[in-house]
């Protein structure tokens, strides 16, 4: 094995590796244009789907709807009282 | 013009494959053979070019409508409303990550400082700081089971801290993997025996937690891999990588083979991020762009951007529906675009320093976002009800 890496220079095996590198890169590009596509317009049309589909469950877009759904419900920060009707829901107090 | 191209390729590849095989021989190393991978490199280049040019048209085939002909006939959005809820204070350096437990409640995050905290967004307490033994703690993350948290930075290391109330999750800290350069990014892919690692060695790898083993390593960047995201699709074997190569690619986590590549950003890519319904990828970029990658057109269909905006993005989000996204910007900004119109909603103000990471919570009530101002602060939408 060392003798015959010895008969080449260290260019031929720069050479060889490249090669190597260049080899792999076709693969890739062979599997890269071989893969199925679809139309942009269906595309787009899925992801609209999509979220047309889940915007209710969007509260960052569509806000909350009952003042239940807010886990962060705004109170006087430190308040000790607020903490615990915080945990309310937890334990199945859902209308407070 | 097709049919004389795929000729040419069959050519070609017989040309190429004869010609690549020689070297793989090793044996009949004779020095004659010096002057043939001289050729076939010029050969396999021009197959090279050729395909890549391919792949182009195969690309534009199917461009047929524009993303903004579709979005058309969309409402437009009126500004958000979302308001900042908490402030998290107690880095003592640039944060630099964050990440969501599953249980909506707890957020973990890393420093510049070499700290990472576990905090309870709740009430903005913090139940854990766990120190590291070196600076800039680039990435974090927390185990679906939410009882472990991993981290990692410039000591190259990928680390798991067991987090118990009994404390000193220090002492039970165990090293997974280790990297040739700095850990940029890290997750939990679905489960807590597994962690999927980003680095400035231009690799990533899939590392088990129990054995601290090496179980697969995705070689394909040029450049430093800067952000991963895994897929949310069901199946969810694929990932998403980017960096400072300028390219996403889309990974098979079993086969470690890329499968997808995506070029558009005129910069490094920051961050990318996979959309809700794992069909499309968002990358942002120190080009002050984001781009929209859809995975089955395989191409490019909206790039957010604006003649006013000078600044990197440094992270990316999308609400749960997909239809908004945010970005972190360099100036201090976090900027909200309706996803599908391709505009932007509104600026949240706040940060007085780079936003470093945005993450929606896992039910998308809330979005914590991280800045170099050495805070984090939790932001929740407000609207109808609560208005009124």
């Amino acid at each position: 094995m060392s003798q015959t890496s010895s008969h080449f220079s260290a260019l031929e095996r720069q050479r060889l590796r490249e090669i190597e590198e260049e080899k792999q890169n076709i693969k890739q590009l062979r599997r890269e244009v071989a893969i199925r596509r679809i139309k942009v317009s269906k595309a787009v049309e899925d992801l609209k789907k999509y979220t047309e589909a889940h915007e209710q469950k969007d509260y960052l877009w569509k806000g909350f709807k009952s003042i239940r759904e807010n886990p962060f419900r705004e109170r006087p920060r430190y308040d000790i009282c607020g903490c615990l009707l915080s945990m309310l829901p937890f334990f199945g107090y859902n209308d407070l | 013009m097709a049919s004389d191209g795929d000729h040419q390729s069959q050519a070609t590849t017989s040309g190429t494959s004869t010609t690549i095989q020689q070297p793989g021989n090793g044996s009949g190393v004779g020095c004659g053979e010096t002057d043939k991978p001289n050729d076939s490199i010029d050969d396999l280049r021009k197959e090279i070019e050729r395909l890549k040019s391919r792949l182009e048209e195969e690309r534009k085939k199917l461009n047929d409508v524009s993303f903004a002909q579709v979005a058309q006939r969309l409402e437009i959005l009126g500004s958000l409303n979302i308001k900042q809820r908490r402030v998290l204070k107690g880095h003592q350096g640039k944060v630099l990550c964050s990440d969501w437990s599953l249980d909506k409640r707890h957020i973990v995050s890393s420093s510049q400082d070499g700290k990472m905290i576990i905090w309870d967004a709740f009430t903005t307490n913090k139940e854990h700081a766990i120190s590291m033994p070196t600076t800039w703690v680039m990435s974090c993350a927390y185990a679906p089971s939410g009882t472990m948290v991993a981290c990692g930075g410039l000591d190259n290391k990928i680390t798991v801290f067991p987090l118990s109330i009994e404390d000193d999750a220090q002492a039970k800290k165990k090293h997974v993997g280790t990297h040739t350069s700095y850990m940029s990014c890290c997750l939990f892919p679905g489960t807590d025996q597994q962690i999927l690692t980003g680095s400035g060695d231009s690799t990533c790898s899939l590392w088990d937690v129990e054995c601290s083993t090496l179980i697969q390593n995705f070689h394909g960047h040029l450049g430093d891999v800067m952000s991963i995201d895994l897929s949310p699709s069901e199946t969810g074997n694929t990932f998403v990588s980017a960096g400072c190569d300028r390219q996403a690619l889309i990974w098979d986590l079993r086969t470690g083979h890329s499968v997808q590549s995506f070029e558009g950003h005129e910069s490094d890519i920051n961050s990318v991020k996979y959309h809700p319904s794992g069909d499309a990828i968002v990358t942002g970029s120190d080009d002050a762009s984001c781009r929209l990658f859809d995975l089955r057109a395989d191409r490019e269909v909206a790039v957010y951007s604006k003649e006013s905006i000078l600044f990197g993005v440094n992270s990316v989000d999308f609400s749960v529906s997909g239809r908004i996204l945010f970005a972190g910007y360099n100036d201090y900004t976090v900027h909200i675009w309706d996803a599908l119109k391709c505009q932007r909603l509104c600026i949240l103000y706040g940060h007085e320093n780079r936003v470093t990471c945005i993450k929606v919570s896992p039910d998308g009530t809330a979005l914590s976002t991280g800045s170099w101002d050495f805070s984090l602060r939790v932001n929740m939408g407000l609207k109808s009800f609560i208005d009124s």
